[in-house]
């Protein structure tokens, strides 16, 4: 144990005495700056009704923020009411506060039927692949394009009313037709969790310095953004490579000519002082990140008012990764002595990941032939590397479910594939145990 | 009980070329043994051994009754390498806190014991400073405080004065005074003949690898009697090849690197009877030369060193009489 303390703190003296520790630690510095600077002007409900209202014929999908997304428009000519509160000749259930009421007026009745067949065709795809493959064209005199060619039903146009009314983040949503005029409608909705309203409010950032308006965008999504932009591109991109460069050059100087013998003469066996490195690594990495995540989230919940701590959690995933790419830069540190080559390493095992899972993307649009050529070979190299992509996904889920509701989830983030948790987490820890275990062999058979 | 213990140890590190060959030896604890040889004999390579730094090819070590595979083995020995380089981003501070903790020392029981060490070595008022900037000499004495820093028993010196001014020799030859009154067992590395002879009880001679002669600082130069002869100029390399080729023996006399005019006219020889010296002194005569001291004594340690380290090859009065 003292031993292993004492390894601890060269280990913090040796990232202190780098400049791309402070560096690190300022961007960060920055990031809780940052997230303390934002604030939201009041949700204004009616002007978000208003735009719903007004825009019915627009649909909206998202891949997930990093992936973009893709709208579909349809001509449809709506007269929308000023919003107001509900009056008793409307007739609405009692015991709901505060609902705001719109009418809408179709002009012609017959473009909420074309509407509603794009609504189909919208949300089939939805269910198909969560609009990640390729546009399919329904074949002509198919079970499907029969489905998607019959009448539409008066049920199924409230269906469509309330779900636009739901996604813009209003509940609960009543719709109810107009018994005397034929395309009228009468819209009332309430605004339970103003959180969740799209586009009805103003974020500014730098205390108030910048400012723009969320046009699509909730106040929970625009956090979970903000939250995932933190953990994921700032901790789980520029963070890892700073710290790999910082932690690959540990085994290539403590190996140097002279140094290593003065630890080595010590009663502290090798494959201990290299475990104990790695160990000591990991757990400087896991404070630093849970530090700068607490940061963040306290920063926001002083800013914001909402208290969201999951991003703490997200320490544990960017360091998880950390763990899983320090091995091989430690395997292959010892073994040439070189800071860059053992940089290069743990980098390159992460790159190599994400290529090979960018090419998998693509080789699924190829034809089959390419497909059963390349296809094994990528597979088998993918999966003996760590699962950068994986692990990603972990905080992106982890951050979704801590502002957002399942459905508004699964606009922002896409829909999550399926993840084969334990082959992803199997696989990168045995990666890690193995090139771990080749580090400790290298040191322990050498002479020195 | 022995404190170093080498049975039959051999060391290659290519194939076919051995740094050590079938090396056996003996410390007992107390004692302060002196390796000696010539750059590259393998002293460095054997304390390595020992130390588990490097591992034979044949034999085994111990230290302390432990087998020096063993990490107990190393609880209570200290070790100074010969090129030995600290962590950059320590100060001396840092740097003994740390290696006190890979000994098991906690930073509590370290801390008063490492400001009476940098004190003792003088370091103290560097104490807070980066090693980055430290000279030879501080480095020097911050590698000592290391070697103390967990109160061992048995201590491994590599070269400890290589590279030091006299002053800092000879406060480094304090220390181990000390260490040697403490009762600690001491093993030191060392080309320098002086050193050795002022310091240890005994003495092994290293050359390519094969442990030549072992005894007391007594025993090795009794064997013969040496004589110096001082004359008014420097002997040169033909006189003194001249003088190897008459009496079998002739060498300039060596003054460890300190400039000494003295020394540098001063020739040395051993010689079988002490009636030779008439011959040797007509010798000189007869070529002019002019003889301003002549005195008797044992041989020196370098004597038996140059002559074991000679064994297998040349001499070196005969290589320079042939280079002459
Ligand atoms: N790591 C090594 N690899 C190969 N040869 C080595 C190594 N270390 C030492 N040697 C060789 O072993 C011999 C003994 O070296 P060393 O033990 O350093 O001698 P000394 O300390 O007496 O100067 C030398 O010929 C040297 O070249
Ligand atoms: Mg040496």
């Amino acid at each position: 144990m003292i031993a292993f303390l004492a390894l601890l703190r060269d280990t913090v003296l040796e990232a202190r005495d780098k400049r791309v520790t402070w560096f690190l630690l300022l961007l960060g510095l920055l990031f809780v700056v940052l997230c303390g600077s934002i604030s939201f002007t009041a949700v204004d409900a009616d002007a978000a009704l208003t735009r719903v209202a007004g825009n019915l014929g627009e649909f909206r999908f998202s891949r997930g923020m990093l992936d973009g997304g893709f709208t579909s428009r349809t001509e449809v000519e709506v007269a929308v009411t000023a919003p107001r509160a509900p009056q008793p000749e409307d007739d609405l259930p009692l015991g709901i506060d505060s609902l705001r009421v719109v009418e809408l007026g179709f002009r012609r009745p017959e473009q909420l039927d074309e509407l509603a067949v794009t609504w189909r065709h919208f949300a089939a795809r939805l269910r198909r692949d969560g609009g990640r493959g390729p546009f399919v064209v329904v074949a002509p005199g198919s079970d499907e394009e029969r489905q998607f060619a019959a009448p539409v039903t008066a049920a199924e146009q409230l269906e469509l009313l309330e779900s636009r009314f739901l996604d813009a983040g209003f509940r609960p949503v009543l719709v109810r037709r107009s018994a005397e005029q034929p395309g009228r409608f009468l819209v009332a909705v309430g605004n339970e969790r103003p959180l969740a309203l799209r586009g009805a409010c103003t974020v500014a950032f730098g205390f108030g310095s910048w400012s723009t308006p969320l046009a699509e965008t909730s106040q929970a999504e625009f956090l979970a953004t903000l939250s995932v932009v933190v953990a994921d591109s700032f901790a789980g991109f520029i963070g890892i490579l700073v710290l790999l460069s910082v932690f690959a050059a540990a085994f290539p100087e403590l190996l140097q000519k002279g140094r290593f013998d003065l630890v080595l003469a010590r009663p502290i066996g090798r494959v201990r002082i290299v475990l104990f490195k790695y160990l000591g690594a990991v757990l400087l990495v896991l404070l630093l990140w849970t530090l700068l995540f607490a940061g963040c989230a306290v920063a926001m919940g002083l800013a914001t008012g909402y208290w969201k701590f999951r991003l703490v959690g997200c320490a544990m995933t960017c360091t998880l990764l950390f763990a899983a790419l320090y091995p091989a830069a430690m395997a292959v540190g010892i073994a040439t002595r070189h800071v860059t080559l053992s940089t290069l390493a743990g980098v390159g095992a992460w790159g190599l990941e994400r290529l090979i899972e960018t090419a998998r993307g693509v080789l699924q649009f190829a034809d089959a032939e390419a497909r059963a050529r390349w296809q094994p070979l990528l597979d088998g190299v993918h999966a003996v590397l760590p699962k950068a992509g994986e692990l990603a996904r972990l905080n992106q889920w982890l951050l979704a479910s801590d502002h957002l509701g399942a459905a508004s989830a699964s606009r922002l983030l896409g829909v999550v594939p399926e993840v084969d948790w334990a082959f992803a987490g199997g696989s990168t820890a045995g990666f890690a145990a193995v090139l771990l275990g080749l580090a400790c062999l290298l040191v322990a058979r050498r002479d020195f | 009980m022995a404190a170093i213990t080498i049975d039959a140890v051999s060391k290659s590190y290519r194939r076919g070329e051995f740094a050590l060959r079938d090396v056996t030896l003996e410390v007992a604890p107390g004692e302060i043994f002196g390796l000696l040889g010539p750059n590259g004999a393998g002293k460095t390579t054997l304390v390595k051994i020992l130390l588990d730094l490097v591992r034979p090819t044949r034999g085994t070590t111990s230290l302390l009754s432990l087998p020096s595979r063993q990490v107990a083995a190393r609880r209570r020995v200290g070790y100074l390498p010969e090129d030995h380089r600290f962590p950059e981003h320590h100060t001396p501070v840092s740097a003994l806190l740390f290696f006190a903790g890979l000994s098991g020392v906690a930073p509590a029981v370290a801390r008063p014991r490492i400001d009476a060490l940098l004190a003792q070595v003088g370091l103290a008022d560097a104490a807070g400073r980066k090693v980055r900037g430290f000279s030879k000499g501080m480095k020097q004495r911050l590698g000592l405080a290391q070697v103390l820093v967990a109160e061992p028993d048995l201590l491994f010196l590599d070269e400890p004065t290589d590279g030091i001014d006299p002053v800092g020799r000879a406060e480094i030859r304090g220390l181990l005074e000390q260490q040697r009154r403490a009762g600690r067992t001491i093993f030191l590395n060392s080309h320098l003949l002086s050193e050795v002879e002022q310091l240890c009880d005994r003495v092994g001679i290293l050359a390519r690898g094969e442990l030549k002669r072992v005894g007391s600082v007594r025993e090795l130069t009794q064997s013969a009697i040496c004589w110096a002869i001082t004359l008014s100029q420097p002997p040169g390399e033909a006189l003194l090849a001249e003088l190897v080729r008459a009496f079998g023996d002739a060498r300039r006399a060596v003054s460890d690197g300190i400039p000494d005019p003295e020394a540098a006219r001063t020739v040395e020889l051993s010689l079988a009877r002490d009636e030779a010296i008439d011959a040797v002194i007509d010798f000189l005569r007869a070529r002019e030369l002019s003889i301003r001291g002549v005195a008797r004594k044992r041989t020196s340690l370098e004597a038996a060193f140059l002559d074991s380290v000679a064994g297998g090859g040349a001499a070196p009065g005969a290589a320079a009489g042939a280079t002459a």
